[in-house]
């Protein structure tokens, strides 16, 4: 991290020469892609286009066999282990098409967990969650999230991923399962969330229409190589 | 949120699956506190009941079954020994002391002890534990009787009570009616004595000349005289007797085990009678019956690492729903190391759990067991858990629970978090 610049410093996210080679053919190579702090993207492309990689590459869950990625200036490739970990829970918030939340926790403990391993002191945990929830509407914090409808355990979701005030937020086909109207609402739940508490967002969405409503839109297949492109899976 | 309700929130979400591992764990647990606690309740009982006595002389064919019967009251004396012959060995040495004890009779199943008032001053059955009066006084004429704590316990009759005795053994307890009630014969009750815990406690105690007044009394009726007995009547064929306990006297500069040895030989030669040193006839049973209890011990202990699969196969089985669990912290920065200590904790929880429910279940199950021993037999078994086995079997389970859990702990461990979190719709 000595080369970094103060303009990297500034990103929220920095990706350069990523190679990541997937066992199952894919290959995604990104030359460079920058998201600003307080940023929005959307990474565009059809189902299995590479995306959600993509996105596990940032989160650092999968292993490239190259490049380098910047999260608020620290590359989480660099870190192993606990660190990377913890570099995840501290500095980013994932939101998923399923939400994947926590069945037999209630909606403030589900919104907890992410400032339980992000190691923020415990006593602000509560506090947090409830205003967090109650900005998106939320006001059943003790109901266990199973017997929230579909919507609410979607703005759960959102708060978790906003729970420890992370710089960037990556959604991962919130909308995939939605009509057109509710995605629209969704999506602007999410970037106006992301906004209040000035998170990057970087979304993926296999929906054309979504296009126009971001400045920025970068095509996954862009970054396809090899097998690349529609075809890939 | 701390890692510990994180825990505890997962095992309810699983209550069902939480709640069957534990209870599998407690029924081990509860196994094996029961028979550890059965282990000590039985020594203790049998160490009491010895007491200190150095020898025990009887007419019995074998030293264990005279030790049984005279002191645990397993069932009366068949062989009298005459009174005279108790005299000769009294005086033909210098004991300590010497008691002579008849029994054979009996209150509604309970064992009567005929003996002198120095079964009580000399006969301690936990040695250091002189006897006590509850109530009332000691027998200090004929047809004057004192009662076991269990006795008057069970049949409530206190001092001043008026009581029959059944000549013959057994009794109402074993089921057959074959004694008979000396019904010209009463005793009156003078004492209660405090419980000893040991066997006497379900005896009754009385003297020897009414005893044998009642012995006589039959011989009369055999004989075909119908008259009333007293103690002026009794003939030397009257005087019998069934045990004598002695007492080796020790002396400065010399070893009591030699002098108890000594006279355990010189009386095997001597007296013509069965010669047992009830300590060592106690560990000989001891001794088999423990074999009896290490593999009983071998089966609880199968039962409990059974117990231990079942908590492994538990979280092994759940392992599918657990890996989108731990995938979900995983990305709420949950290290792997975070992971396989949360997997351990749990399963060491699970051990907890089951070896606290399975202390409770032992402790709920015994004491219904006593209390109904207490009622139907009037054996009285103290509930008596060793609170370092206690501890030493929840330690001990929590651990092993702990092992069980590595396996499904390393499963977790090495979760492929990108694997579990793509879309399921």
């Amino acid at each position: 991290m000595t080369s970094t610049t103060s303009t990297t410093l500034r990103a929220a996210l920095a990706i350069r020469d990523l190679d990541f080679a997937h066992p199952g053919g894919l290959r995604l190579k990104v030359p460079s892609l920058r998201l600003e702090a307080r940023g929005e993207m959307l990474l565009a492309g059809p189902s299995g286009s590479g995306k959600s990689t993509l996105l596990s590459l940032v989160a650092g869950l999968l292993e490239p066999q190259g490049g380098r990625i910047e999260i608020a200036g620290e590359d989480i490739l660099s870190r192993r282990g606990a660190a990377r970990d913890r570099l995840r829970g501290e500095r980013l918030g994932m939101i998923f098409q399923t939400f994947n939340l926590l069945a037999g926790f209630t909606a403030a403990e589900n919104v907890m967990l992410a400032m339980l391993f992000a190691e923020r002191p415990r006593a602000t945990h509560r506090a947090r969650s409830e205003a967090l929830l109650r900005s998106l509407g939320i006001e059943e914090f003790d109901r266990p999230i199973e017997h929230l409808s579909v919507g609410q355990q979607q703005r759960v979701a959102v708060a978790r991923a906003l729970a420890v005030g992370p710089s960037l937020v990556l959604a991962d086909e919130p909308t995939a399962s939605l009509d057109p109207e509710n995605a629209e609402k969704v999506v602007e739940l999410i970037r106006g969330t992301c906004r209040e508490e000035g998170a990057a967002l970087l979304l993926t969405s296999h929906d054309p229409d979504l296009r126009r409503s971001f400045e920025r839109v970068v095509d996954v297949r862009e970054f396809a190589a090899g097998g690349g492109g529609e075809d890939a899976r | 949120m701390t890692d510990l309700l994180f825990i505890l929130r997962s095992l309810r979400s699983r209550a069902f699956q939480t709640a069957t591992t534990i209870a599998t764990v407690a029924v081990a647990v509860g196994l094996m506190a029961t028979l550890l606690s059965m282990r000590d309740a039985g020594r203790a009982a049998f160490r009491r009941g010895s007491g200190n006595i150095d020898l025990l002389l009887a007419a019995e064919p074998g030293p264990l079954v005279a030790v049984l019967n005279a002191l645990f009251h397993a069932g009366a004396p068949a062989n009298p020994i005459p009174f005279a012959r108790y005299l000769e060995i009294r005086d033909g040495y210098p004991w300590a002391w010497t008691v002579p004890i008849l029994q054979g009779d009996n209150y509604r199943g309970y064992p009567a002890i005929a003996t002198t008032t120095d079964f009580f001053a000399r006969y301690e059955p936990s040695p250091g534990q002189p006897w006590e009066l509850a109530e009332g006084r000691l027998f200090e004429r004929p047809f004057e009787v004192v009662l076991g704590a269990d006795v008057a316990a069970a049949t409530r009759i206190g001092t001043g009570g008026r009581i029959l005795l059944t000549h013959g053994s057994g009794g109402s307890r074993e089921g057959g009616h074959d004694g008979h009630v000396h019904e010209e014969y009463e005793y009156e009750v003078v004492g209660v004595l405090a419980p000893s815990g040991s066997a006497h406690d379900r005896a009754l105690f009385t003297d020897l000349e009414s005893s044998w007044v009642l012995h006589a009394f039959d011989r009369h009726e055999r004989e075909g005289r119908h008259v009333h007995v007293g103690v002026e009547d009794l003939e030397e064929v009257d005087r019998q007797i069934t045990g004598i306990l002695l007492k080796v006297p020790s002396r400065s500069g010399s070893s009591v085990g030699a002098a108890i040895a000594q006279q355990f030989d010189r009386m095997r030669r001597e007296s013509g009678l069965t010669v047992a040193q009830p300590a060592q006839e106690v560990g000989k049973l001891l001794a088999v019956v423990s074999n009896v209890e290490q593999l009983l011990l071998a089966m609880a202990g199968v039962v409990l690492l059974a117990s231990g699969v079942g908590i492994m196969l538990s979280l092994t089985s759940s392992m599918d729903l657990r890996r989108r669990q731990v995938a979900i912290i995983r990305v709420l920065g949950a290290s792997r190391g975070k992971v396989l200590a949360m997997t351990l904790t749990e399963s060491a929880l699970l051990g907890l759990g089951g070896a606290v429910a399975g202390i409770l279940l032992a402790g709920v199950g015994n004491t219904i067991v006593a209390a109904s021993l207490a009622r139907q037999l009037g054996l009285v078994v103290p509930w008596s858990f060793d609170p370092a086995v206690v501890l030493g079997l929840v330690v001990g389970t929590t651990v092993l629970a702990a092992l069980a859990g590595t396996g499904p702990a390393i499963l977790a461990y090495r979760t492929p978090v990108a694997a579990h979190l793509r879309p399921i719709g």
